[in-house]
């Protein structure tokens, strides 16, 4: 009873924590002023946050987390009705798939679908908002912008899969 | 016991005691000073007296403390409360400060187009993918805001509103190619349109197209909204000149336009929601 309970505190605690996480990740990438903004490239967070809890807490929780940080996205970004929460999902459910799958569990694969999770993120926003929707210029748009801020997202995989799996392994207290 | 009254000691004792009176009796009968012995006590106890002076007085302002332990919390909690009020009202008026600083910069412009109807916003988030720099604000149709209004702050123009929720916009820059802003160089008068080109965005920079070639505009001429289409009112700073080059058709003649606003550090902004001569892009 009493493991059971605990096992039940820990993981709320590890779901309000990776909640503070987002909530503070979103406000970082999406402060006006720019966060860490490098050559007209900023990173975004948020997926690559979502790939380290899809690949940590399996499919169906980097599912509910990547819908939630979609929308979170999508609230105050109003071209993309709904693109964030798409992708995000996906992602989540993705990389959960995968490290089941096709990887062994490591933090090298990890940061591996960390990274392939920032590029499919700006590949496809890069599709739909420049490529499709947007003006002249889209290749050079790619290589210029969206391949660099991609990669240079993918690398917050580097503190964010320590910070979810340390999470995971230290509260999972059964 | 007889023994010891007839001991050595006790008759020294004794003497030395005599011999101490006699002493007291003589010096305060002739000088009315304090006896060599007390004088000499004194000064050796004397560190030993401070000190003990010092932990009674401690002890007293303890238990003294201790007393008015309720009264002392009492008015610590006062000292905090008025603390916290007096910490609101510097942030109180910091922040009226700022949003006074920010009014006055818009009234000149108020004052010189008197058409103008502003709804001030705040920048609440930006797109992070986008390199663009377009960004979502705190007014949407509740307020008076429509698809297309201009979106500018004291220094000049800043985009127009691409998307329009009832509580919230979204804000494409002049950085962003799929804004053409009809422009008029200020100094020689020609006109042309302002647009976005993937190729200046790393420099933070757009491009003024459709210049003839024997166009006279120079490194430094400041680029103004032309008011053309009705969707800018004229007049409105957009950026600097900084290179003029040929343009790749070799007709005409392409200027590098540095906006005069970095969006990325815009934390407000005015949107015109209605000005003389307003038209708009319809529902495109």
């Amino acid at each position: 009873m009493s493991k059971k309970a605990d096992r039940k505190g820990g993981l709320v605690l590890q779901y309000v924590l990776l909640g503070v996480l987002a909530l503070f990740c979103w406000l970082l990438q999406s402060a006006p002023g720019g966060f860490a903004v490098i050559a007209g490239c900023s990173p975004v967070l948020l997926p690559v946050l979502t790939a380290a809890v899809g690949v940590y807490y399996e499919e169906r929780a980097g599912a509910v987390f990547g819908l939630l940080c979609g929308i979170l996205m999508d609230i105050y970004t109003v071209p993309s009705v709904g693109f964030h929460a798409v992708v995000l999902t996906a992602v989540g459910v993705v990389c959960g798939f995968a490290v089941k799958h096709f990887f062994t569990h490591s933090l090298w694969a990890a940061l591996v679908l960390c990274l392939g999770a920032a590029l499919t993120y700006f590949v496809l926003y890069w599709l739909l908002f420049k490529c499709i929707l947007g003006g002249g210029g889209a290749w050079f748009y790619l290589v210029r912008f969206s391949l660099p801020a991609a990669l240079y997202s993918g690398a917050f995989g580097l503190v964010f899969c320590p910070l979810v799996r340390w999470l995971h392994r230290r509260l999972s207290f059964a | 016991m007889k023994k010891f009254f007839t001991s050595r000691p006790f008759k020294a004792i004794v003497t030395v005691l005599c011999v101490l009176l006699m002493v007291s009796i003589v010096f305060a009968a002739v000088g009315r000073r304090v006896a060599p012995q007390s004088d000499f006590l004194g000064t050796l106890l004397s560190p030993f007296q401070t000190f003990g002076a010092s932990v009674t007085r401690q002890i007293d302002r303890m238990f003294t403390a201790i007393g008015r332990l309720d009264t002392l919390e009492d008015e610590n909690n006062r000292l905090r409360e008025e603390l916290r009020t007096y910490r609101q009202q510097l942030v109180d008026f910091d922040e009226y400060k700022r949003e006074n600083e920010f009014f006055r910069d818009y009234l000149e412009m108020k004052q010189q187009h008197s058409d103008f109807t502003f709804q001030p916003a705040i920048v609440t988030a930006r797109d992070g993918a986008d390199a663009c720099g377009s960004f979502s604000i705190d007014a949407g149709t509740r307020d008076g805001v429509a698809l297309h209004d201009p979106v500018i702050t004291a220094d000049g123009l800043v985009g127009y509103i691409s998307e329009v929720g009832s509580t919230m916009s979204t804000v494409v820059t002049v950085l962003d190619p799929t804004l053409r802003v009809g422009a008029v160089v200020s100094r020689t008068r020609e006109a042309g349109v302002v647009a976005g080109d993937t190729a200046l965005l790393g420099d933070g920079a757009c491009g003024l197209s459709y210049l003839a070639s024997s166009s006279a505009v120079t490194i430094g001429d400041t680029v103004l909204t032309s008011g053309a289409g009705g969707v800018f009112p004229a007049g409105l700073i957009i950026g600097t000149v900084t290179d003029v080059k040929k343009d790749p058709s070799n007709v005409s003649l392409y200027a590098v336009v540095r906006p005069v606003i970095d969006a990325r550090s815009l934390t407000q902004v005015m949107v015109i929601t209605a000005f003389e001569g307003q038209g708009g892009l319809g529902d495109e």
